[in-house]
């Protein structure tokens, strides 16, 4: 357990039905931090985010949120205790229009919105123009926008972003990373951010670390990620650094 | 193989009262088979149908029984399935070698039964299945009731003497029904009315509106029905809603199922077998009033007239099933039965039998006088 | 011609009431759910019990019978469906069909399998050549009102917004912290006390059988169908399509047309014509999707 962390996973391993995805992962997300994971397809950089949402089966391990367990809360209770998740795919609610999406995303709040709605269109001017329509009709840029409204209405204590730039158009991805970085600066919100890109991602960290099936590899900060590690983690599946690291770890 | 062990015990218990009573002496005896379903569904009306023939049986053996030979019952249980119902009457033709037997049990039972006297020359008395499919059997099958077919002229010819011009007709759609309607709807044309919609609807049905609506439509004088149960309340219900206020001439009206009496008064009237009010009726009713406290269901009389029937012809004719059919038809000319005349056609079915006439008044059937 | 109207909206009426809910439960637990029509059955028999036996007012009995419809709905599902959540939609199919045979059997073992007629006798109406009573009249009214008030629920309240949204998506409405288990109970307590309501008035329309499910069964699920399955107001629609089709072909004498002799299609090919429909829409939008995917 590290102290003073926001998000904090200790040797979690978890899957989907019989099959297990996540290997012993041991992980922290700092107070005002931005932590990109990187890893190949199928390394469990998404599981892991998922899991931390309680959207997997977890067998081994634990998860604390602002040092509260929440390793066996369902998920929208980590969601109102202040885990605000932005999936890859299916992000939004299609058949529900942009503003409903948007009172959906406060449904456990009790308190009036309209400030915080304020706040999100004037972080989205988009969606502020299209509220009426359905959200399935938005572009895949807006419903990433819409997404991360989303989460923000329920004002969370950190942001989980599953590869935000994927399948999007180079402009559409530097619109959304600004927007991110507004987010980090004006909401002051860590952030978990599980990226493809690698250039837009360390752009973007504080810290930066790898996975490779299922476990961290590598954990650095990121100016002193260097580009051949993190190549020679994605081609040969990151067997000599892990073990490398592994033993530098261990030391510790 | 059939071990149900109440079974075993009713069927056990009866033959024992049938075989008391020749076992006075070794005197030479007279098998009459009795068919009833002891187990299955209706047994009371069949157990009161055993104890019209027991009675008859009684009657004859004290008048010194038939051809100077006592009278012997041989109760078999038909369980109210056709195929126990064959088993039975193969017991009785081929083991206990009677040449007749006396039948309780419906169409579906009495049928197969039949069809196996046929081809071995023995006599069946049906004294309960109505389906006019059992006229079908001359030589065979002699019924003591009324077939549907007879009953549904009956009808037919009851409405048109009440005035009736123009008429739809609303039945099941099955045997009984669609029988009943198209001999209804014969004697009917024949006495001068016009059909003018005939309707068979499906049973069990929720809602009879549609199969209506079309009667309906057709604005009939009257309406001539038959049916049974919750399908009649049903089609009742359709009616009244739908506004229909033509009345009621309908067949056996005891078995209807009224939803609204008070929108039926005055609205339905009709026939139902009768005759039971005979002498010989009376005679008998009161016999089993003293024996088994209460009234005795219709099914009591027919059996008492089927055995009655049966020992006369014995007596007159013979024995051996040959005989009896012979003497059969001679015999039922001149015998007033416990179900007052009774008169054959040729097929060995009742024609004009006596009919009760009943019509629903303050909530309830009440007798009336027959038309003239 | 108006006759056939008023006898499809009738119709349409009984049977949407009962669909809506099928489509509301397959639309957020992605199944077939058969014993729906039980619950029907079950409200039905409850409605019956306060107004029949126990001589409460109509309106109060049939209200009180949903209601308690829909708790037993809730029941059912924290019973049995809550544990099963995580089997395939086969699964869930058949045992639903088993939780039919256990309510069917235990009110057949309460009020016997004999059937019961609603002491009403509604006064007969006529109305443009065509005849009805006022107990259609309410029948349409209360669906059309049940139906109006559901819309309310699913698209002006947070609730009926966030089981919207559950259906969409269900792991998507999870981590916007919206309470699935509340929302899925919600779900079964409003399609419970609508089965409830609807199997209700069909026993005032006609009669009253523990397996008198097996008598709504075929419209009601020939109407989710064709309303596709998962969409609320789609089933609604596909009753009025079904109920309009049926009275249609039984209605037309199609005899005097050919021949000159009076014949119409016999009322018993209701069922037929609602299976016949069933199938029809799913061999197309098979066919549809097999375009779709290529």
């Amino acid at each position: 357990m590290t102290a003073g962390a926001m998000l904090d996973f200790v040797g979690v391993a978890a899957g989907y039905g019989k099959i297990s995805v996540l290997d012993g992962v041991t992980l922290a997300l700092g107070a005002a931090e931005t932590l990109a994971v990187l890893g190949a397809n199928g390394s469990g950089k998404s599981t892991l985010l998922k899991t931390a949402m309680g959207l997997t089966r977890m067998t081994e391990g634990g998860i604390r949120l602002d040092g509260t367990d929440i390793t066996r809360l369902p998920a929208h209770r980590r969601a109102v205790l202040g885990m605000g998740y932005v999936p890859q795919t299916r992000n939004v609610f299609a058949e529900l229009s942009v503003i409903d999406n948007l009172r959906m995303g406060a449904f456990a709040r009790r308190d009036p919105i309209g400030p915080d709605l304020d706040a999100v269109f004037a972080l989205f001017p988009r969606l502020a123009e299209r509220r009426r329509v359905p959200a399935g009709t938005l572009s895949g840029g807006e419903r990433r926008m819409l997404s991360i409204a989303n989460a923000l209405l329920l004002r969370p204590k950190l942001l989980l972003l599953d590869e935000p730039s994927s399948d999007l158009a180079p402009a559409t991805v530097e619109h959304v990373f600004a927007a991110i970085r507004r987010i980090r600066g004006d909401w002051r919100l860590p952030v978990l951010l599980v990226e493809q890109n690698v250039r837009a991602a360390l752009g973007l960290a504080d810290r930066v670390c790898v996975m490779v099936r299922g476990r961290v590899a590598l954990d650095l900060p990121a100016p002193q990620m260097q580009p051949a590690q993190l190549h020679a983690l994605f081609m040969d599946g990151g067997v000599r650094a892990r073990t490398d690291e592994a033993g530098r770890q261990r030391s510790q | 193989m059939r071990t149900c062990p109440t079974r075993r015990i009713v069927l056990s218990m009866l033959m024992l009262t049938a075989a008391a009573l020749p076992a006075r002496a070794a005197e030479p005896t007279v098998p009459v088979g009795v068919i009833a379903n002891l187990t299955g569904s209706d047994v009371p009306s069949s157990v009161d149908m055993v104890r019209g023939v027991q009675l008859a049986a009684d009657e004859l053996n004290a008048a010194g029984g038939v051809q100077g030979r006592k009278i012997v019952l041989i109760t078999e249980d038909s369980e109210y399935r056709p195929q126990a119902g064959i088993e039975a009457a193969t017991k009785l033709f081929d083991v206990n070698k009677v040449e007749a037997a006396i039948v309780f049990g419906g169409s579906s039972v009495t049928l197969p039964i039949a069809e196996l006297a046929r081809p071995k020359g023995k006599v069946i008395l049906n004294t309960s299945a109505s389906s006019a499919k059992l006229g079908g059997y001359p030589g065979t099958l002699y019924s003591t009731l009324p077939l549907d077919d007879i009953v549904g002229a009956q009808v037919g010819a009851y409405a048109a003497k009440m005035g009736v011009k123009s008429a739809a007709f609303i039945v099941p759609n099955n045997t009984f029904g669609t029988g009943l309607m198209d001999a209804a709807a014969a004697a009917f044309t024949a006495a001068g009315g016009t059909v003018v919609r005939k309707i068979a609807y499906t049973e069990g049905q929720p809602d009879y509106r549609p199969d209506l609506q079309p009667l309906q439509r057709a604005k009939p004088d009257a309406i001539i029905s038959a049916g049974y149960g919750d399908d009649t309340r049903t089609v009742f219900k359709a009616a009244r809603e739908l506004g229909i206020t033509a009345p009621w001439y309908v067949a056996y009206p005891s078995i209807f199922a009224v939803e609204d009496p008070a929108w039926l008064n005055g609205h339905m009237s009709g026939l139902d077998n009768g005759g039971l009010d005979s002498s010989t009726g009376q005679r008998i009713k009161a016999i089993y009033a003293q024996q088994f406290k209460g009234e005795p269901r219709p099914h009591y009389f027919y059996g008492y007239d089927a055995m009655m029937l049966l020992g006369r012809a014995m007596q007159k004719g013979g024995t051996d099933a040959a005989a009896i059919k012979a003497a059969l038809p001679l015999v039922a000319k001149d015998y007033d039965g416990a179900t007052g005349r009774i008169e054959w056609d040729d097929r060995g079915q009742r024609i004009n039998p006596p009919m009760d006439y009943f019509a629903f008044r303050d909530g309830k059937l009440e007798p009336i006088a027959a038309p003239k | 011609m108006t006759q056939i109207l008023v006898d499809s909206l009738v119709y349409a009426a009984e049977i949407a009431i009962i669909a809506i809910g099928i489509a509301l439960s397959y639309s957020v637990l992605r199944f077939a759910n058969f014993a729906h029509v039980q619950f029907a059955v079950v409200g039905a028999y409850l409605s019956y019990t306060f107004f029949a036996l126990l001589g409460w007012p109509v309106v109060a009995s049939v209200i009180l019978g949903a209601v308690a419809t829909g708790g037993i709905a809730v029941a059912t599902d924290r019973l049995v469906f809550a544990r099963l959540r995580g089997i395939s939609p086969d699964g869930k199919m058949i045992v639903s069909w088993g939780v039919a045979l256990f309510l069917r059997a235990a009110v057949a073992s309460v009020f016997g399998g004999g059937a019961r007629v609603f002491p009403l006798q509604p006064a007969p109406l006529s109305f443009a050549g065509a005849y009805f009573t006022m107990q259609d009249v309410t029948v349409a009214a209360a669906t059309l009102l049940a139906i109006g008030a559901l819309h309310l629920l699913l698209y002006r309240t947070k609730a009926g917004t966030a089981l919207r949204a559950l259906a969409g998506n269900p792991d998507l409405a999870r981590t916007r912290g919206i309470p699935a288990e509340r929302m899925i109970a919600l779900m079964w307590f409003v399609g419970g006390s609508y089965a409830g309501l609807g199997g209700t008035l069909f026993a005032m329309q006609t009669r009253l059988q523990p397996n008198m499910d097996l008598i709504m069964l075929l419209p009601v699920f020939s109407a989710v169908t064709i309303g596709g399955l998962d969409r609320v107001f789609g089933a609604a629609l596909g009753a009025l399509a079904l109920s309009l089709a049926q009275n249609l072909l039984i209605s037309v004498d199609l005899g005097s047309l050919l021949t000159g002799q009076p014949w119409s299609v016999p009322t018993q090919f209701r069922d037929f014509i609602a299976v016949g429909t069933m199938v029809l829409i799913l061999l197309l939008r098979r066919r549809g999707a097999t375009a779709q995917a290529r």
